[in-house]
């Protein structure tokens, strides 16, 4: 018998795609890797603000409140895409730029204020 | 059915419709001139700054425009609050603009860039900051945060063909990423927590889902804490500070911290009046005495950002990366009144920032002028500059002497009514120790920063002029710009009360008698 995959399901995967996102950030030297790292955090808040919206007529967190409100996570949704789209573009033609001035896009090496 | 959008509502948001129009037109205008042109644009966001300025003074000073109850001054279903408060950040944001502005016109460093696009990003930054203090939905929060920091993030690069600032534009935008991708997983989960993404929505919460609800509400500090350059979140603040132009500093220093502190005063200022965070989280009083609340979080980032920022400053021989810690202390500062939660803490905050920004602004002014002239922002370069331009060293000298917080300047106002709101907690609460704490502990970074300002002063006064000293004489236009900066800080500290009655109707507080402010 198989179970229904419920809002933890979600949530599971939510909090493994941000914690694979952060471990991204913090491991990666390569620029471009980090800024994939960014994308899953994200990514996962997305996919949180989907479930919660799916689920949020279900009695799903405060005790008596029901969820009229379901739309408004999916639309959030939609902002964040945006919003990581932005940060992308934004992101990678400041990486350009780096590889310009110091010749790699390698976090490390774009390290020469002190202090 | 939501309700269609009035006239009437676009009407409140037109300072912000002008700067965003301003902002395009000033793309366009910069397409159809000359490269050696390009600076013209500067004045003419100047102009735009001050039109929508003029605009935002009216929507100030009419009394008709605000309606008496928080859900009546909901514009744009419920996205924006048109209140008081909003109306006091925009003024002030636009008078920082303003200045930034002028920084830039004469800052030598932006001269051979093309200016079109810098000043559309700013004044796109400048309505963002303003939407960020208006924000009443998450959803509004976030667009308004984020358009700012990406605005801000290609300014603080904008000088590309310097490494530094293709650095300070890396290092911003990473950081930056990642605090508020996290602030967004922390929003996600809220959305969980109450069903709606509405500001008000936090009143829900129980006392059974503290325990959940606490850990969450930390990640939305980190990214709020991020814009407000708070410790432990600060990493990036020297580097950019140091690295971006320094009108782009300035406006870091000033637009971008307090957009930070305007959104958060936006999440938790509803339960300032009941005198305690109660609403966020549980009081229980361990053996240490702390409370277990958001009050603690707060604790934790005044208190961290205090130690961080000013123990940082004492080594440094860059004026822009001292003033990055100094403005790392400055938010740890204005994080004191949060851990009090009590009303006149809250219009403490609003009068320190207008306080603080006056000072910051003031010293930018400052270190642009020095560096037109020097090319340096070494402090160890500056020997002997009272010799050349006495007027500039003073007027500077009345900033630092504001930022420390000594007599008979502004910040001395500001800073005894910022730790003057836990004390009284302290006198009311049930935690004297935990609010007793957060004041020492601000006393004495005080003291420890009064070393690093007066350390400026000192090589400015009294060492000797040398032959590396500075070929500088201030010309009338600097002196009267600075002087103009540093007057007000000398006149607040005189007559501080139009600024308190101030603070207190953007807060929607019955305005004190002048009086009753004495009798304090």
């Amino acid at each position: 018998m198989m179970a229904e995959i419920g809002l933890t399901h979600y949530l599971v995967v939510a909090a493994i795609l941000f914690a694979l996102g952060v471990a991204g950030v913090l491991y990666r030297r390569n620029a471009v890797g980090m800024l994939i790292g960014i994308e899953l955090i994200l990514n996962a808040a997305n996919v949180n603000l989907i479930a919660f919206a799916r689920y949020a007529d279900r009695g799903v967190g405060v005790p008596g409140v029901n969820g009229s409100a379901g739309l408004e996570g999916q639309v959030f949704a939609i902002f964040v895409i945006i919003l990581a789209a932005c940060e992308a573009a934004i992101g990678l033609a400041i990486c350009i730029n780096i590889f310009n001035k110091f010749g790699s896009i390698d976090a490390d090496r774009a390290d020469t204020m002190r202090g | 059915m939501p309700a269609p959008v009035l006239l009437g509502e676009l009407r409140l948001i037109l300072p912000e419709l002008i700067l965003c129009g301003g902002a395009l037109f000033v793309l366009v205008y910069d397409m159809f001139q000359r490269r050696e042109r390009s600076q013209r644009c500067g004045v003419l966001a100047l102009l735009i700054v001050g039109l929508a300025a003029w605009d935002g003074i009216r929507l100030w000073m009419v009394p008709g425009v605000w309606a008496a109850a928080p859900a009546q001054t909901a514009i744009f279903w419920g996205m924006l609050s048109a209140d008081p408060l909003w109306a006091f950040f925009r003024l002030l944001f636009l008078a920082a603009a303003g200045a930034v502005i002028l920084m830039s016109v004469f800052s030598h460093e932006l001269w051979r860039t093309r200016a079109g696009e810098y000043y559309a990003l700013l004044l796109i930054a400048t309505a963002s900051a303003s939407f960020a203090a208006a924000a009443c939905n998450f959803v509004m929060l976030v667009l308004a945060v984020e358009t700012l920091s990406l605005s801000a993030y290609v300014l603080a690069g904008y000088l590309k063909g310097e490494r530094p600032a293709a650095e300070a534009s890396l290092k911003y935008l990473l950081f930056g990423s990642v605090a508020s991708g996290v602030m967004l997983y922390g929003l996600s989960l809220l959305y969980g927590l109450t069903g709606s993404l509405d500001l008000a929505s936090l009143d829900r919460i129980g006392p059974e889902n503290y325990p959940v609800f606490i850990p969450v509400l930390a990640l939305v500090l980190v990214g709020l804490g991020f814009k407000t350059g708070a410790a432990p979140f600060h990493f990036w603040a020297p580097d950019v500070y140091q690295g971006a132009p320094t009108p782009v500093t300035a406006f870091l220093a000033t637009v971008s911290k307090g957009a930070g502190f305007a959104a958060l005063i936006r999440v938790v200022s509803p339960h300032f009046d009941a005198g305690s965070l109660a609403p966020y989280g549980m009081r229980t009083v361990d053996v240490f005495a702390t409370p277990t609340d958001l009050s603690s979080l707060f604790w934790l980032l005044a208190v961290l950002s205090m130690i961080v920022g000013n123990f940082a400053a004492l080594r440094q021989r860059d004026i822009k990366r001292l003033l990055a810690y100094s403005s790392i202390a400055h938010a740890g500062y204005l994080f004191v009144p949060f851990t009090a939660a009590n009303p006149s803490g809250l219009s403490a905050v609003l009068f320190y920032i207008i306080v603080y920004f006056l000072a910051t602004i003031g010293v930018f002014a400052g270190v642009v002028m020095i560096h037109n002239r020097t090319g340096t922002f070494e402090i160890g370069r500056w020997t002997g500059l009272f010799h050349r331009s006495p007027v500039i060293v003073v007027g500077l000298g009345v900033m630092l002497w504001s930022l420390i917080g000594l007599p008979p300047t502004a910040g001395f106002v500001g800073k005894w009514k910022l730790f003057f709101a836990p004390v009284e907690a302290a006198a009311a609460g049930p935690l004297p120790l935990f609010h007793y704490s957060v004041v020492f502990v601000a006393l004495l970074t005080s003291v420890v920063s009064l070393y690093y300002y007066i350390g400026i002063l000192k090589v400015m006064c009294f060492s000797g002029t040398d032959d590396r000293a500075l070929r500088f004489r201030s010309g009338p236009l600097e002196r009267a710009c600075i002087l103009a900066l540093a007057l007000p800080l000398i006149l607040i500290q005189l007559q501080w009360q139009p600024l308190t009655d101030a603070t207190l109707r953007a807060l929607g507080q019955p305005v004190r008698s002048a009086s009753a402010e004495v009798a304090r």
